[in-house]
């Protein structure tokens, strides 16, 4: 931790660094050793994102102060005058949101859709009123548990999932129904007898199984239907594994990041500029004052 | 002709950390550590610097001449190390009891006032 510690004082200024990076590191040295003897946990960790937080934004201001002196920096405005801190603080808010929101994505597992499309059981010579509710009904029946039901056998989920949702023992076909419908989704192609069956999995191949299970389930359950004559049931379209996942979003999550980034960077930068014009104290001039006769 | 005299009022009020580290220094000469110690010592843990806060706040009171350097002496606590040691100058002891003349007043006028009933307790 030491050794990190040396690595990011780094980010100070090489004038600075040579003056007090020793120090610097002595003292962390002497505040790790207290932590950990103490040997709590949360205590730790706190006391590491503070110690970060507080290397940022030190080192943040002894850079924007060597800038500023710096004799070919032609700025509009001094980096070490409030305005300056103000926008480089709404800077590291909106690149901290920024960071976050990229790395949670990145951190998301990954989730593949499958899609395939049945005709759906409906009679075509019927009026559009019927019409509409056979379709919801028909919808349904792909949902119902009788057909997911057969659809688990015949992609053998109990199998495949009971090791990722239970610690040991096999899950019951409720189970699985259960968990299948939170992964399903049915939708009708307006205007048509067609059906669209999607499924969501973190595995391509396997969202796309089940697809086709449930769409040759419910063809099934519709063969010796007495109102099926003939079969009007039919799987159109076979399912095919996902290529790109799509969740989580990353083109779309990093503009939102970006937009609520820039958002509470500003807003941040206007609070405080305000509470730095407001509250702003005098300290220690930065300039060597006169040498005033000792007391 | 005698140099002119800074009138220490004219910097104040100070920032809480430029306060601490000086206020720290008024025991004595201390190094780094021993100043943030001092300073969660004082404030009964209320107050506490990284150091990025204390160096950065050393660095701008040795530049404004408010603090010295004293020569660098070995801590046995460091197998011998080298530590640098940091003093008070003359305009920092009276920027500092500036400060505190201030914080006196600021609390007569409490007390007046009945906003503090009791002297506050610090172990």
């Amino acid at each position: 931790m030491v050794r990190l510690f040396r690595v990011a004082l780094g980010s100070y200024p090489s004038a600075y660094r040579r003056r007090f990076a020793l120090e610097m590191e002595q003292v962390f040295r002497e505040q790790w050793k207290a932590v950990q003897s103490r040997g709590r946990a949360l205590e730790i960790l706190v006391f590491l994102l503070w110690t970060a937080g507080d290397l940022l934004l030190s080192s943040l201001r002894e850079r924007l102060a060597t800038l500023s002196k710096h004799p070919t920096m032609k700025i509009p405005f001094s980096l070490s005058s409030p305005l300056g801190w103000s926008l480089a603080g709404g800077a590291v808010v909106a690149m901290a949101i920024l960071t976050l929101v990229t790395s949670v994505t990145l951190a998301l597992p990954k989730t593949y859709m499958s899609s395939t499309k049945v005709t759906l059981n409906v009679s075509e010579g019927a009026p559009q009123a019927t019409d509409h509710w056979a379709i919801e009904t028909e919808l349904e029946v792909i949902q119902s548990s009788e057909v997911l039901r057969q659809a688990a056998l015949r992609a053998h989920l109990a199998e495949l999932w009971s090791p990722i949702y239970l610690p040991q023992g096999t899950l019951q076909p409720v189970e699985i129904v259960s968990i299948l419908r939170d992964k399903l989704e049915v939708r009708q192609f307006r205007m048509t007898r067609l059906a669209e069956i999607r499924v969501y999995d973190r595995d391509r191949q396997l969202a796309a199984d089940v697809a086709n299970a449930i769409a040759g389930s419910y063809v099934d359950s519709q063969l010796g239907n007495p109102e099926t004559s003939p079969q009007r049931a039919m799987l159109v379209d076979v399912a095919d594994p996902g290529l790109k996942p799509i969740r989580p979003n990353l083109p779309l999550n990093v503009f939102l990041g970006l937009v609520v980034g820039g958002m509470l960077g500003l807003g941040t930068a206007g609070v405080l500029w305000w509470t730095l014009r407001k509250f702003s104290k005098k300290g220690p001039p930065t300039t060597p004052s006169a040498a005033a006769s000792p007391v | 002709m005698p140099a002119p005299t800074v009138d220490p009022d004219s910097f104040l009020p100070l920032t809480p950390a430029t306060f601490h580290v000086l206020f720290a220094l008024a025991d004595g000469e201390l190094h780094g550590y021993a100043i943030m110690q001092s300073v969660a010592a004082t404030t009964a843990g209320r107050v506490t610097m990284g150091p990025g806060t204390l160096y950065g706040t050393i660095k701008r009171l040795l530049e404004s001449q408010w603090i010295e350097e004293c020569e660098s002496r070995p801590d046995p606590s460091l197998d011998d190390e080298r530590r640098r040691y940091y003093r008070l100058t003359g305009l920092g002891q009276r920027v500092v009891s500036a400060e505190c003349q201030r914080y006196a007043a600021l609390v007569r006028v409490a007390r007046s006032k009945g906003l503090l009933t009791v002297s506050p307790v610090i172990p």
